[in-house]
């Protein structure tokens, strides 16, 4: 058996606001090449897990570290509190819980952008950046829409253009914020079936926080469980749909899980 | 290193045809064919493009008004009239006295003295400052850069005073150099080719398209590898050379630096254009300073101080009406996008 690496790690990662603790001395590692499902109910802390993960917010204890690669050498660096942009020039990528598209700009040029500042950044030119966004626009199916002011799009086509432009920046590691919510069942399997390419076709690792539950459990190799902040249980997603503890704390109705378990079989069939 | 077609935009057209336009009016100019009266109407308005460029680098690219913005224009027109008062006496008053005005060789050397004074002093103005203003937001940001408008001209009067440099701190005076209008025609058109290919440039640049990712959602443009805050003082640092260069221009040309240089008037006017024309384009501040002059000049004519009060009313009408301004109505319509970008 080979030694997987680990590309991303959180250490005792505490977040206050005021007197609320958001996120409660939450541990994790990310394996190079997974996908990694972070799960909970609303106002668990995952956005702000992920907020801390990618700069928006300094923690007030922990650290976090990245795997970093350059010219073939790797390491794990600590990345704590260091800025978004930077984060994204070493190859971390995010895409937002309420997209946030350049409304004005086209679909096109919104993805120019990803690929301009992201971690080819030094290397690539305009020109370049425009091939680059054009063969994305491709891959995510959002090719003859290019032209189009990006505030043009539907809910389904502005959650593509999100992850459009985070592929663009060719990151390694992929954060992403409920790409699921607000999307019709076969617009949910279109997105799968695309977030199953990205990992695959690309080489993305990805973390990706979901509520569309049957997704995360059919999609990711490991799940993390997050409640009132704190880290309930971590495994693969039949441990984490057979953990009493989750049950009772996240799904309460053992009923749910016990269907989750289910869907997650005929997904595999 | 810039995008590819960018010499077959619609904004690198429409600059080719003004930039051909205003060298053939300074030609028809100096041949005499047109009077002396339209080549200072031309001036005038390559002058009013040139502000509102200066206004739009940081406004209309990157979505942040620089209320204080007139602060640029009365440290440029400062730094002219530093140098040529520093000359006047021992090589400029001779020789206008002998010749009847100054060498063409002499004014490109004054000139390009005061504007690389003037680049000097508005680059650590919007450096120092911005990176400071710049992390505000909106409205906060139109706020502070009036307050550094007025402490800036403050300290401009100040250093009159200490150095000596006027009997009077609200005024430099420079009597004439003998400097004809069609020499200073060309002063303006070399100003106008610099402000619109800064213009122009930064628009299809990488830092344009940084620039246009924060004016339209500045936390995802950081996200996405923007290093925001760089890019902000790059943009205001070269919004504000653009009026400086512009203020040394509007010094030459009618000889003499008041306090009044420092007027917000100019801001006032530069966001008007820029509104005026549409925000987030080229071509729009550039649209929106021919229509404005075009407006103010042919009702100063008939209406007198009125004009005031007309154009008022019509910034209210454009804000209240189409917010988006000429460009933005076209940008709506896909079809016609490709028109103005």
């Amino acid at each position: 058996m080979f030694m997987v690496e680990k590309i991303l790690e959180g250490k005792n990662i505490t977040k206050r606001f005021g007197g609320l603790i958001a996120v409660n001395d939450v541990s994790f590692h990310v394996y190079e090449g997974e996908i990694f499902g972070i799960i909970g109910p609303n106002g668990a802390g995952k956005t702000t897990l992920f907020n801390v993960i990618n700069g928006v917010y300094h923690p007030n204890h922990g650290q976090v570290f990245y795997r970093y690669c350059m010219n073939g050498k790797c390491e794990m660096i600590d990345i704590t509190g260091w800025k978004p942009h930077r984060l994204a020039r070493i190859g971390i990528a995010r895409t937002h819980q309420v997209v946030k598209p350049f409304k004005e700009l086209t679909v096109l040029e919104n993805t120019v952008v990803g690929a301009l500042f992201g971690s080819k950044s030094d290397e690539i030119t305009e020109v370049q950046a425009q091939q680059k966004a054009m063969e994305i626009l491709e891959f995510v199916g959002l090719a003859d829409k290019a032209e189009l002011p990006a505030g043009h799009l539907n809910v389904q086509e502005k959650k593509r253009l999100e992850l459009a432009r985070a592929l663009a920046s060719e990151p390694r590691l992929l954060l992403l914020d409920e790409v699921l919510a607000g999307l019709i069942p076969s617009e949910v399997s279109k997105m799968l079936d695309l977030l199953r390419k990205v990992n695959r076709e690309k080489g993305v690792t990805i973390v990706m926080i979901e509520h569309v539950m049957h997704a995360v459990m059919n999609l990711a190799q490991r799940v993390m469980v997050l409640d009132f902040g704190r880290k309930i249980a971590e495994g693969t997603p039949e441990e984490i749909a057979n953990n009493p503890e989750v049950i009772t704390a996240y799904l309460g109705d053992p009923e749910m899980a016990l269907r989750f378990v289910k869907s997650r079989k005929k997904g595999e069939a | 290193m810039l995008t590819a077609g960018m010499w077959k935009r619609p904004g690198f057209i429409f600059s080719l045809i003004l930039v051909v336009a205003f060298l053939g009016i300074g030609i028809a100019g100096s041949t005499g064919a047109i009077s002396i009266a339209l080549v200072s109407n031309a001036m005038d308005m390559m002058g009013m493009i040139g502000m509102a460029l200066a206004m739009a680098v940081i406004m209309s690219y990157a979505g942040y008004v620089s209320f204080g913005h007139s602060v640029f224009i009365g440290v440029g027109s400062f730094s002219s009239a530093l140098v040529f008062s520093y000359f006047y006496r021992d090589e400029i008053m001779p020789y206008v006295l002998e010749h009847g005005s100054i060498t063409t060789g002499q004014l490109v050397k004054y000139m390009v003295i005061a504007v690389i004074i003037a680049a000097i002093l508005s680059s650590i103005i919007a450096g120092l400052v911005g990176s400071v203003v710049l992390r505000l937001r909106g409205a906060f940001f139109a706020i502070a850069t009036i307050g550094l408008n007025y402490v800036v001209m403050y300290l401009v009067s100040l250093s009159i005073d200490a150095f000596n440099i006027s009997e009077n701190t609200d005024e430099i005076l420079n009597p004439n150099i003998g400097v004809s209008t069609i020499t200073k025609y060309w002063v303006y058109f070399a100003f106008f080719l610099v402000s619109i290919g800064i213009a122009y440039l930064v628009r299809v640049s990488r830092l344009g398209y940084g620039l246009a990712a924060i004016r339209e959602d500045e936390d995802a443009a950081e996200v996405l590898g923007v290093n925001t805050a760089r890019y902000k003082v790059y943009a205001f640092i070269l919004a504000a050379f653009i009026g400086a260069l512009w203020g040394t221009a509007f010094e030459l040309r009618y000889n003499h630096y008041t306090m009044g240089d420092f007027s917000l008037l100019y801001s006032v006017k530069m966001i008007i254009m820029n509104t005026l024309g549409g925000l987030g384009t080229f071509i729009g501040p550039i649209i929106g300073a021919m229509i404005y002059y075009a407006l103010e000049w042919t009702l100063i004519v008939r209406a007198g101080q009125l004009v005031f009060l007309i154009l008022g009313i019509l910034v209210v009408i454009i804000v209240a009406v189409f917010p988006d301004g000429i460009m933005g109505l076209l940008r709506k319509k896909p079809s016609l996008r490709k028109l103005v970008e």
